[in-house]
């Protein structure tokens, strides 16, 4: 995953969750680290990915991909 | 924000927070938002026909019908703003399709009414707004299982500012005026160089793509708004085509300005704002030359300058999607505002040439007419209200609905002013609004279209406030004044005029007729009308 990639999704967290402060390492990162992050935060959050990204995800992948883990791990499937 | 599915992600909205304070309704509730308790908040509601198809008691053309008839029921008892914003796409095919054309059209005709019925109702369709993108790129199925809300990113992209635009149309009125450049802009080449008979204009190819043009530019014309030109060529050659070119739909009279020189496009369009007395703001700038363009943006960024798309045979399109010259409604005033203006232009070459005082205002046979405010004329009302910048002494805007409530209400009154004089019909040029509570009058909205400025119409109708107060046993008539940067210096002039006597504060006895207005007195000054002077100044020139 390059460090490009790596800062999008950066900008990505701070413009779904704007109120949660982000840490260095965000590859650790799953639903629920901030209150923002809830199941429908989470919609937000991959709803925002496919639009940076240019890519759409399944219905399964939707209800699955709950952490920025799983989301590199699908960019780099793409 | 009515919604039947899950608010969509706040940084969607952002772009309309900017302006607008945002609630959402309940999820499923969007019923409760159309009822009683949210009648004080203007109203945006997504309609998509699809969404009732899991549903299969009625048909959907009925559920629809039936969304209708809430609408409408809520459109009579609030008089919020509700933007309706509505799909009828429903899955279908083509066999299906082929015997049935019409089968929306109950439908249609009741949007239609609703729109004429109801000043208050506007409507988005999405179906028309998307089709650009493509369906499969506005409605996900996916989104839908998901969320119950079908649009995706890219519609709510596209559908925000589409939000935004009708919402701030409603308060501040579109351009006034198009400015445009002549060589490779209303024909093709350049007639310095090519000659009137080497341009390209009528015949086929390119030369269809500029009259086309030129006819996109005739239809804002006759809708009113007005044409300029700004040209770096020789006078002569630029009117040689106007006058002699046969394929030139674009007439000499049609443009109500022009500046055909070798200066710098900037100036020369802040020469025509001064001349025509249009602010900057409302000016819009076409020019097929990068160069112009950012050196028009550079130096004057009030002026909107538009980016055309680089082939010509797209623009007269563009032009007909550019949404900066509309309006919801066209009035009579709208459809003359050429001649207006013109009369306008020959009213200052007048006062230049002749003296500047009352002798020349005795000569242009100046007659001013009150009119009642009534359901023909309420737009023209609205417009004045909402669009006067500069003569608006309270800086007040009033909706076609608030005016005819406050006509309504009992010991007030108000008027609109018809104008005419040597220099042509310039038709519904001001508006007054005065309420009065025993022995005190206040004048609640005082607005003059800046086209009149210098006739001191302004205090024929302070005159006629007079008189009108006189017969309701008024013995005391009270203006406001909350001036914005640009009306300060007409509001300063026109109650330095010896006319007024500012007050300290406003009269206790009258705060209820301030009141009504929802305006804060802290933020206003206020003056009283001395009797004996008000009408000595007018009636030599207006009886």
């Amino acid at each position: 995953m390059s460090e490009e990639s790596i800062n999008k999704l950066k900008q990505i967290l701070n413009i779904t969750f704007p109120n949660f402060y982000l840490p260095d390492e965000i590859v650790d990162l799953t639903i629920g680290a901030c209150e923002e992050w809830d199941s429908l935060g989470n919609y937000a959050l991959l709803m925002m990915v496919e639009q940076e990204f240019n890519l759409v995800f399944t219905m399964k992948e939707l209800s699955e991909i709950r952490s920025i883990e799983q989301i590199i791990a699908r960019l780099k499937n793409n | 924000m009515g919604s039947s599915f899950l608010p969509p992600f706040k940084y969607i909205w952002d772009s309309l927070e900017e302006s607008f304070e945002i609630h959402f309704s309940n999820i499923g509730n969007w019923g409760e938002v159309l009822e009683s308790a949210n009648l004080k908040k203007d109203v945006v509601g997504i309609f998509l026909m699809e969404d009732t198809s899991f549903d299969k008691e009625s048909s959907q053309i009925e559920k629809m019908q039936n969304v209708l008839s809430i609408i409408r029921q809520r459109l009579t008892t609030s008089d919020k703003i509700f933007v309706f914003c509505f799909s009828t796409y429903t899955p279908s095919n083509i066999i299906t399709k082929s015997k049935s054309p019409g089968r929306l059209s109950s439908v249609m005709i009741e949007l239609q009414k609703l729109c004429e019925d109801f000043r208050h109702f506007y409507t988005i369709d999405l179906d028309h707004l998307f089709i650009g993108m493509g369906l499969s790129a506005s409605y996900s199925y996916r989104n839908w299982y998901f969320s119950n809300s079908r649009l995706t990113n890219l519609a709510w992209a596209k559908l925000l500012p589409a939000i935004n635009k009708v919402l701030t149309r409603i308060q501040s009125g579109p351009k006034k005026i198009l400015v445009l450049d002549c060589d490779n802009t209303i024909w093709g080449g350049i007639i310095g160089e090519d000659g009137i008979s080497g341009i390209a204009l009528g015949q086929d190819g390119i030369g269809k793509a500029f009259k086309d043009f030129q006819g996109a530019v005739m239809e804002l014309r006759q809708t009113g708004t007005l044409l300029g030109l700004a040209s770096k060529n020789n006078m002569e050659d630029v009117w040689e085509v106007f006058d002699n070119h046969s394929q030139m739909l674009l007439k000499r009279s049609d443009i109500i300005v022009s500046r055909i020189d070798w200066n710098d496009k900037a100036s020369n369009l802040l020469q025509m704002s001064l001349e025509l007395d249009i602010g900057l703001d409302s000016f819009v700038f076409w020019d097929d030359n990068p160069f112009e363009r950012q050196q028009v943006r550079n130096h004057l960024p009030e002026v909107t300058t538009v980016e055309p798309p680089e082939a010509v045979e797209l623009w007269p399109q563009y032009l007909r999607e550019l949404d900066l010259f509309s309006n919801f409604y066209v009035t009579a005033e709208d459809l003359d505002k050429q001649n207006q203006y013109r009369s306008r232009l020959a009213f200052q070459n007048f006062q230049t040439t002749t003296q500047k005082n009352d002798d020349y205002l005795n000569k242009i046979s100046l007659s001013a007419t009150l009119v009642s405010i009534d359901e023909q004329n309420l737009s023209r009302a609205e417009q004045l209200s909402m669009k006067t910048n500069q003569f608006n002494l309270r800086s007040i805007r009033l909706s076609a609905s608030e005016i005819r409530d406050f006509i309504n209400h009992q010991g007030n009154f108000g008027y609109l002013v018809h104008l005419k004089d040597i220099f042509g019909d310039h038709g519904l040029v001001a508006l007054f609004l005065v309420s009065t509570k025993e022995d005190i009058a206040f004048v609640e909205s005082f607005n003059m279209s800046c086209r009149v400025f210098g006739r001191k119409l302004e205090y024929w109708m302070v005159h006629k406030i007079e008189q009108a107060s006189e017969r309701l046993g008024v013995l005391s008539i009270v203006f406001g004044s909350r001036p914005t940067v640009k009306s300060r210096p007409v509001i300063s002039k026109f109650f330095e005029s010896g006319v007024f006597v500012r007050l300290g504060n406003f009269p206790d006895s009258a705060v209820t007729l301030v009141q009504q207005t929802e305006y804060r007195l802290n933020e206003e000054e206020f003056y009283e009308v001395k009797k004996s002077l008000a009408g000595n100044d007018v009636r030599g020139i207006y009886e």
